[in-house]
């Protein structure tokens, strides 16, 4: 068991994970949701839904349209606040078996360096910075502070001031240089770069002439997305010397693959937990077998081994 | 709640675009409440992609069996009616909360519109099993060939209303036409419980009057309706809503309806509502 066990670990940075393999942000709640559906105890780690400063009560429905191999989105984060997410949601999530990242968000960087200082206090594994939801205005000369190198810098460095915690900054795909972006957060001190976000977009009802969205436009997530993803994950692995996490319509163990030839070094399951609760579990049997048949020892030999 | 792969027992079309689809769901560790729903998926590739909500339409007396009766509206319904007889369904549920039943009440009137008829008539069931009880069901359809449950309410025991927008069968109109009439036959009126406050902003349990129950299920326009004219009587109405899901389980926060508490989650905190806690949009 222990040898097997020790060819999926991984670290990101400070941060150990047991196996490569994490439920995205948003799409796994605070990991109670899925209790009775799935067990997480082969996986790397869970990111919380995004939390901010204050509670958010989230966009106006509809929130979700269904698209070709994906669907929108336009939550717009809805949450409790810090606050109530320490008191009332932490302790539950302290007992999962795995890892407990959890994602910030605000609109504006003091709002990131106080969620930063609340976090450091407690025992969370690691903190993922959402700068990059497409559906919350964020107080920036870009629409999402993602899109502004020095914007990721000045909120990145903000938080690395005031925690300890592995730090992860996640990006958006909704960028024309994501090494850019990524290197500033680099450069700000990040201990690790997530990407993508949702690609922004939108659906239109041409009977009512209306969006099919109450927010108008949404994030764009699932397989679809998944080639746009890949080509920034090993743009960016190229670009950094932190490492990467990939995610973008990963659904199977093959997907994942994909995203660790090209240069993760762990992946995250979003919208695929939706039709497939155990899907992240699946991932790390799967990977498991892949490696053996392939007579790797670790998860580590496939990381950015694409052959050009 | 589960996730199985449930044997397809009988999948058959019962009129036009309905159907009846009958599983075995192995494992359910607690029993079904009506109003819950199960999220199925529809087939095995990305399109569609999501699962696909269908309310639980009859409970039975078999364990796990369960039954469903869907209108194919899209790909994901047209995908289930071609799913044959021995093959599985990928099902997570149950899910939701489901109808309440106060023990106290003995009037219950269902109103139904559409498609809104298939979770009232695992209600009905669940009713027909109380003994002292009268069940009233207002079934509203766009016409005559829609109404695919008049033969299972009438069994279980219910006095049947039809009324049809073209008027090919029961009166013309729509359920809520109907609703009136039958909740003047309770002579609410006259019963002044001292518990109903004059003008109170917001109706709440103790505001109820105690003999009378509406159950619905239907479309926006139809609630909207419905809890107009209840509030008049103030009675509770409770109401399976409907929105898009993703994750069926409460985790993405995308079947949010407006409730006077904030948005809150079909999936999780219903999709059973008390109507008078909605904020029409
Ligand atoms: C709690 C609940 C219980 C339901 N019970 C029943 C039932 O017992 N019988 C029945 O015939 N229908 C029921 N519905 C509606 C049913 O889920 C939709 O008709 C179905 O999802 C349509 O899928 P489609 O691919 O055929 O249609 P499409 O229109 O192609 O679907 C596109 C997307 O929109 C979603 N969608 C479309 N219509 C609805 C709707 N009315 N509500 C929620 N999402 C929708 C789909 O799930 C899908 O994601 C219920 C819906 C909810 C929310
Ligand atoms: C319904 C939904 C809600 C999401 N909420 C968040 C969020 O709160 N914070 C965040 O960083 N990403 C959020 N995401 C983005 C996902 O974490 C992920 O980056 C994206 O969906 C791409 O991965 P996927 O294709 O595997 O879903 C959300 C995605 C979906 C579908
Ligand atoms: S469908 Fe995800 S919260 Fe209801």
């Amino acid at each position: 068991m222990g040898v097997k066990e020790s060819t999926l670990s991984v670290g990101i940075g400070k941060l150990k994970l047991k196996s490569p393999v994490i439920a995205a942000s948003g799409t796994f709640g605070y990991g109670e949701e899925y209790r009775e559906l799935v067990s997480l105890s082969s996986i790397g780690g869970i990111v919380t839904k995004s939390i901010s400063l204050k509670a958010y009560e989230g966009n106006k429905p509809p929130r979700i349209w269904e698209t070709t191999a994906g669907m929108l989105n336009s939550i717009g984060l809805q949450n409790e606040g810090v606050g109530a997410f320490i008191e009332s949601k932490l302790s539950d999530l302290k007992r999962l078996p795995t890892a407990v990242i959890v994602s910030i968000a605000g609109d504006q960087k003091d709002e990131f360096r106080e969620l930063a200082k609340r976090l450091d206090k407690t025992s969370i594994d690691a903190i993922e910075i959402n700068i990059s939801c497409p559906n919350i205005k964020h107080k920036s000369k870009s629409r999402l502070f993602s899109q502004d190198p020095d914007a990721t810098a000045e909120i990145v460095r903000a938080v690395r001031r005031n925690t300890k915690k592995p730090l992860i900054t996640k990006l958006s795909p909704n960028v024309t240089d994501i090494t850019e972006i990524a290197k500033a957060a680099e450069r700000a001190g990040t201990d690790a770069i997530s990407l993508i976000n949702t690609v922004i977009g939108m659906a239109v009802d041409i009977d009512t002439k209306r969006p099919r969205l109450g927010n108008v436009t949404g994030g764009l997530s699932g397989p679809c997305i998944k080639p746009i993803a890949l080509r920034m994950v090993w743009e960016v692995y190229n670009a950094v010397k932190v490492p990467v996490i990939g995610m973008g319509g990963i659904m199977n163990t093959e997907d994942a693959i994909e995203f660790f030839l090209c240069g993760a070094s762990a992946i995250q399951v979003g919208t695929a937990n939706f039709i497939n609760p155990r899907a992240t579990t699946e991932v790390v049997a799967g990977l498991r077998e892949y490696l053996k048949k392939n007579k790797l020892t670790s998860i580590k030999d496939l990381i950015g081994k694409l052959k050009i | 709640m589960i996730q199985e792969k449930a044997e397809i027992l009988l999948n058959q079309n019962i009129a036009l675009d309905h159907y009846k689809l009958v599983v075995k769901v192995d494992g359910l560790k607690d029993a079904i409440k009506p109003g819950q729903f199960f999220h199925i998926k529809a087939g095995t590739e990305y399109d569609p992609l999501l699962r696909r909500p269908l309310s639980v339409h009859r409970i039975g007396s078999k364990p796990n069996i369960i039954e469903f009766l869907y209108k194919v509206v899209g790909k994901g319904t047209h995908l289930i009616s071609r799913r044959s007889k021995g093959t599985y369904l990928d099902v997570i549920g149950p899910i939701g909360n489901g109808f309440k039943v106060p023990k106290s009440q003995s009037n219950f009137v269902l109103i139904a519109g559409g498609m809104g008829v298939a979770p009232l008539v695992a209600l009905a069931e669940t009713l027909a099993g109380f003994r002292k009880r009268s069940i009233t069901a207002i079934v509203g359809a766009k016409t005559k060939s829609c109404l695919t449950c008049n033969k299972e309410l009438k069994e279980l025991g219910a006095k049947l209303i039809v009324v049809t927008e073209d008027g090919s069968a029961g009166e013309k109109g729509f359920a809520t036409s109907a609703l009136t009439d039958i909740i003047e036959q309770f002579d609410l009126r006259k019963t002044d419980s001292p518990h109903v406050k004059k003008d109170a902003g917001h109706l709440t349990i103790g505001d109820y009057r105690p003999e009378v129950g509406l159950y619905a299920c239907g479309p926006i326009p139809m609630l909207k309706a419905v809890s107009k004219i209840a509030r008049k009587y103030r009675i509770q109405v409770q109401a399976s809503m409907e929105e898009r899901m993703g994750c069926g389980v409460g985790a993405c926060l995308g079947c949010a309806v407006k409730t006077k508490r904030g948005y809150e989650m079909v999936c999780k905190d219903g999709p059973v509502f008390d109507l008078e806690d909605i904020v029409w949009e």
